[in-house]
């Protein structure tokens, strides 16, 4: 049932410009190195095992605290283990615990952000105070505390930091969500009477996600950097297990005797790996036109 | 003489705003509205900015709600506490909205195809199959090619938008559509095209109309009756050829006054009337 | 005795880049403006109306490449720099913007933004600065003008501020004065105003002024000349009463009937498909798509404006079209 009357000319051209815009998805060649190291670390995590020269506990009676050679690439720790296989087992807790505390903080942040937008109100309200509560709290604290209830080792920390970084999300994805909910098209959404659940993962999420990405990136490195403090005091990973955090805290007094290794490997470990997600969060964000 | 689809009784919304020193005051967008759409009519609202008009579109929607007074839609009275997801399926069922901005009432991450296929999800009961084919028919009706069915907005004009819009709202099958001015937005060739797929829209399917435009040229080949709403209030209200040209009020005619057209020059306004417009402009937030 | 012209626009054209690639926005330009003449540029979405103003305006966006030439008072705009520029945007040319709040900064008050351009470009003391932006003010219709001078623009209406945004154009007394579709956000009653008093003081002043707007009926109610722009290029220069009643081009006429009115003929007559941007529009006519007119010279052949003077048109079928055109509006 046509309305006979004058049609549109021309039926829709392939957007203007696509070809750019998928030339301007490409990488750049600092985002290909972060990439890079990002996926060498998604390697040795996944394959931590089979990689590492040798066990991580293995004793080495002959090569205790030994320079780099040829039997050792990284030479050992004060106890004579071999510090790649550590370094790389070690990358374990560090990067799988960060991991879990983003993701963790990333869900519980955006749903928070979500109902406090689309309800408003008295609800906004209320979440937006606890959110402002969990900012005041250090996550490092926390998570210290969280040793005393669940004891040593990384539940607690876990649990403690993705607390901590919920409401870094949160406000962020609440302000965005905010930004969505009065566009139109949400209005339109919302009179044609599709359900509530509905817009906010169909029309506010996706044009949110991007920018849950990034903080993302941004604030992995922090984790990571907390989760190694947390180790380091003793209270996360506890000996022998490998960790990164755990292993500057034991390399400390070697530091004294001359061999720093344990230390540095450990320290660029983590200096690299913050690095690699930090920069490549900054470049999508100016990238993608949102603030840090 | 059947009952009307829309009807509003002494209708009313008072903004409560912080005024620059912290206290806080009335605003008054609608004050006492009443009037009723007939089926298959075609009433338009008239005003200025600060008159009202769109506040009255989106309290009929439901996107905003009103402070007092009773809002009947096709036979269902609308209460004024807050809606539930229920509620608004029902509503929307009813009435439908068009906005004015074409570039942003659609979703830009959505293609045609996506916002057609959710609005029709809407009414239980269907099937791929049915909607797809129900999907081909909206296309049809505003004139658009089966094609559009895979584009993103970004790739289509803002007349083409504003049919998707259009074919969007109809997908539910409501018995009114409210039309924010719809076509202020587009170039002057194409408004002619949207506005005349409008009037077509309505002969062919019997929906009712609420016109919601400043331009009154607009206004009279679309409605058949009209409201002239200033800083809240009706001021004048009849049939569409009545209103235009021969207008009881002062400011009715001080709006046909100030349109330009052949042999007319721009004369300024006496500091009164332009004083209490701009009033109403600087108190009242677009 | 060469007639000099204030601002001579010859086959001007404008290249942006867009995505990546430099595309054309402007297509051969041509147009002439005496020292108080009144010119309406008209035209819809890629027509180029805004970019022809930015051109002589020298406000070009980065990275755009220009091919012939604006001249204003017979110098070349393009090779203005420095002081000279200067002098051209504060005596040569004033302009008005469409959305005032765009232009103005919302942290200083309006005192401020008018006596600036007083006191820094052109030299005034403080005081007679403010006794010339009194005066302004009190000729734009502003009343209580010592009182607006100390408020900020957020406290002013959309019609009050595009009043100071006037005065301030004014303020240095250029010979041009450019409007850049001023009234498009405003209330049809705060339009009628503001334009009104942009007449008067244009003609008080006895300025130049181009009017830029989509309204062809705007464009008459205040310039004697209308200019009809299309797809980057001017189809159609005409005196704006010979204009509404005997259209040379396909554009015109159809953009006359397609308007809703007031009175006359109850039905609309829209044109087929949508406005074209200069890069979009194919060999020949970039018209010829939607022209009912067209025929094969048309889209194998882009037609130059051409005819006796005030009675300009790009069309190639101009002259056998006449008639048709003229009874074709006359019946609308």
């Amino acid at each position: 049932m046509t309305s006979g009357l004058a049609q549109p000319n021309s039926v829709p051209v392939r957007a203007q410009g696509s070809r750019a815009r998928r030339r301007a998805l490409r990488p750049g060649w600092v985002e290909t190195i972060c990439l890079t190291v990002i996926l060498g670390l998604v390697v040795v995590v996944v394959f931590g095992p089979l990689l590492a020269p040798y066990s991580p506990n293995a004793i080495d009676a002959f090569a205790i605290s030994a320079p780099p050679s040829a039997t050792h690439l990284l030479g050992t720790d004060d106890v004579g283990r071999d510090l790649l296989s550590r370094l790389i087992i070690g990358a374990r807790p560090t990067l799988l615990g960060a991991t879990l505390i983003i993701a963790m903080s990333a869900t519980a942040g955006t749903i928070l952000a979500l109902i406090a937008a689309w309800f408003g109100g008295g609800v906004d309200w209320v979440v937006s105070r606890n959110l402002n509560l969990l900012f005041a709290f250090p996550g490092l604290l926390l998570a210290i505390l969280a040793t005393a209830v669940f004891g040593a080792g990384l539940t607690g920390p876990v649990i403690a930091l993705s607390l901590a970084y919920t409401p870094y999300f949160g406000r962020v994805v609440r302000s965005a969500a905010l930004r969505e909910r009065r566009m139109a098209y949400v209005d339109a959404a919302s009179v044609q009477g599709v359900s509530s659940t509905r817009i906010a993962l169909r029309h506010i999420l996706p044009n949110v996600g991007g920018l849950i990405v990034v903080q993302a990136s941004v604030n992995f490195g922090y984790v990571v950097i907390d989760l190694a403090a947390v180790s380091f005091l003793g209270l996360g990973v506890q000996p022998p297990t490998a960790d990164w955090g755990e292993m500057i805290s034991e390399g400390q007094q070697a530091i004294l005797s001359g061999t720093p290794y344990e230390v540095i490997w450990a320290g660029a470990a983590i200096l690299i790996t913050v690095l690699a997600v930090t920069v490549l969060g900054n470049r999508l964000a100016s990238r993608w036109g949102y603030e840090r | 003489m059947s009952p009307p689809i829309v009807s509003v009784n002494q209708l009313r919304k008072v903004y409560s705003v912080r005024s620059g020193l912290g206290k806080r005051v009335d605003m008054v967008a609608v004050d006492g509205v009443s009037f009723d759409l007939a089926p298959g009519g075609s009433l338009g609202i008239v005003g200025e900015s600060g008159s009202g008009k769109t506040t009255i579109a989106r309290i009929l929607v439901g996107l905003e709600r009103a402070t007092s007074g009773q809002i009947t839609i096709a036979g269902h009275r609308h209460t004024e506490g807050r809606v539930g997801d229920r509620e608004r399926r029902r509503r929307g069922q009813a009435i439908q909205i068009v906005f004015q901005d074409p570039f942003t009432s659609l979703d830009p991450r959505q293609s045609v195809a996506g916002a057609l296929d959710e609005a029709l999800r809407i009414k239980g009961g269907s099937t791929p199959v049915s909607r797809r084919a129900r999907m081909a028919q909206l296309l049809s009706q505003v004139g658009l090619d089966q094609a559009f069915e895979r584009a993103h907005p970004r790739a289509l004009s803002g007349g083409q938008r504003q049919r998707v819009a259009i074919a969007r709202a109809l997908a539910v099958e409501p018995s009114v559509l409210v039309l924010d001015e719809p076509t202020s937005a587009l170039d002057v060739s194409i408004q002619a095209q949207v506005l005349e797929l409008l009037i077509a829209i309505r002969r062919e399917t019997g929906i009712a109309y609420l016109f919601i435009s400043h331009d009154l040229a607009v206004v009279r080949h679309v409605t058949d009756r009209v409201l002239v709403m200033r800083e809240g209030k009706v001021v004048e209200e009849g049939s569409t050829a009545d209103v235009l040209h021969a207008p009881k009020q002062p400011y009715t005619q001080l709006l046909l006054d100030s349109i330009p057209r052949s042999g007319w020059t721009p004369k300024r306004q006496p500091e009164e009337v332009s004083g209490a417009t701009q009033r109403a402009l600087s108190s009242s937030r677009p | 005795m060469i007639n000099e012209a204030l601002l001579e626009i010859d086959h001007l054209g404008v290249t942006l880049p867009v995505d990546g690639r430099p595309r054309p926005i402007l297509r051969d330009v041509s147009l002439r403006l005496n020292a108080h003449d009144a010119l309406a540029i008209v035209g819809e979405s890629g027509s180029g109306k805004s970019m022809t103003a930015r051109a002589i305006m020298r406000l070009l966006p980065e990275g755009a490449t220009t091919s012939g030439v604006v001249r204003f008072q017979g110098h070349d705009v393009a090779t203005l720099s420095g002081p000279s520029l200067r002098e051209y945007h504060t005596r040569g040319i004033g302009v008005v913007f469409q959305d005032p709040r765009a232009h103005i900064n919302p942290v200083r008050t309006i005192g401020d933004y008018l006596t600036e351009v007083l006191t820094t470009n052109l030299g005034l003391s403080q005081a007679s600065a403010n006794a010339r932006v009194l005066d302004l003010l009190a000729q734009v219709g502003i009343p209580n003008a010592q009182r607006r001078l100390r408020q900020y623009p957020h406290q002013l209406s959309g019609g009050l501020l595009q009043r100071v945004m006037i005065a301030a154009a004014l303020a240095p007394e250029p010979q041009l004065l450019i409007a850049d579709e001023p009234t498009t956000a405003l209330d049809v009653t705060t339009q009628a105003d503001v334009v009104a008093v942009l007449n008067e003081q244009r003609q008080e002043r006895q300025m130049a002024l181009i009017f830029i707007t989509h309204d062809l009926d705007l464009a008459a109610a205040i310039c004697d000349r209308t200019a009809v722009m299309y797809a980057g290029t001017v189809v159609e220069e005409q005196r704006s009463t010979e204009l509404h009643e005997h259209p040379l081009h396909p554009y015109t006429a159809a953009l006359l009937n397609s308007r809703p009115r007031l009175e006359g003929v109850d039905t609309l007559t829209p044109i087929q498909g949508q406005p074209l941007p200069a890069w979009e529009a194919p060999e020949g006519c970039a018209f010829a798509g939607r022209c009912e007119f067209a025929n094969d010279l048309c889209r194998a052949s882009r037609p130059d404006l051409v005819g006796p003077p005030e009675r300009l048109s790009a069309c190639l079928r101009t002259v056998e079209l006449c008639e048709t055109l003229t009874l074709a509006v006359s019946e609308a």
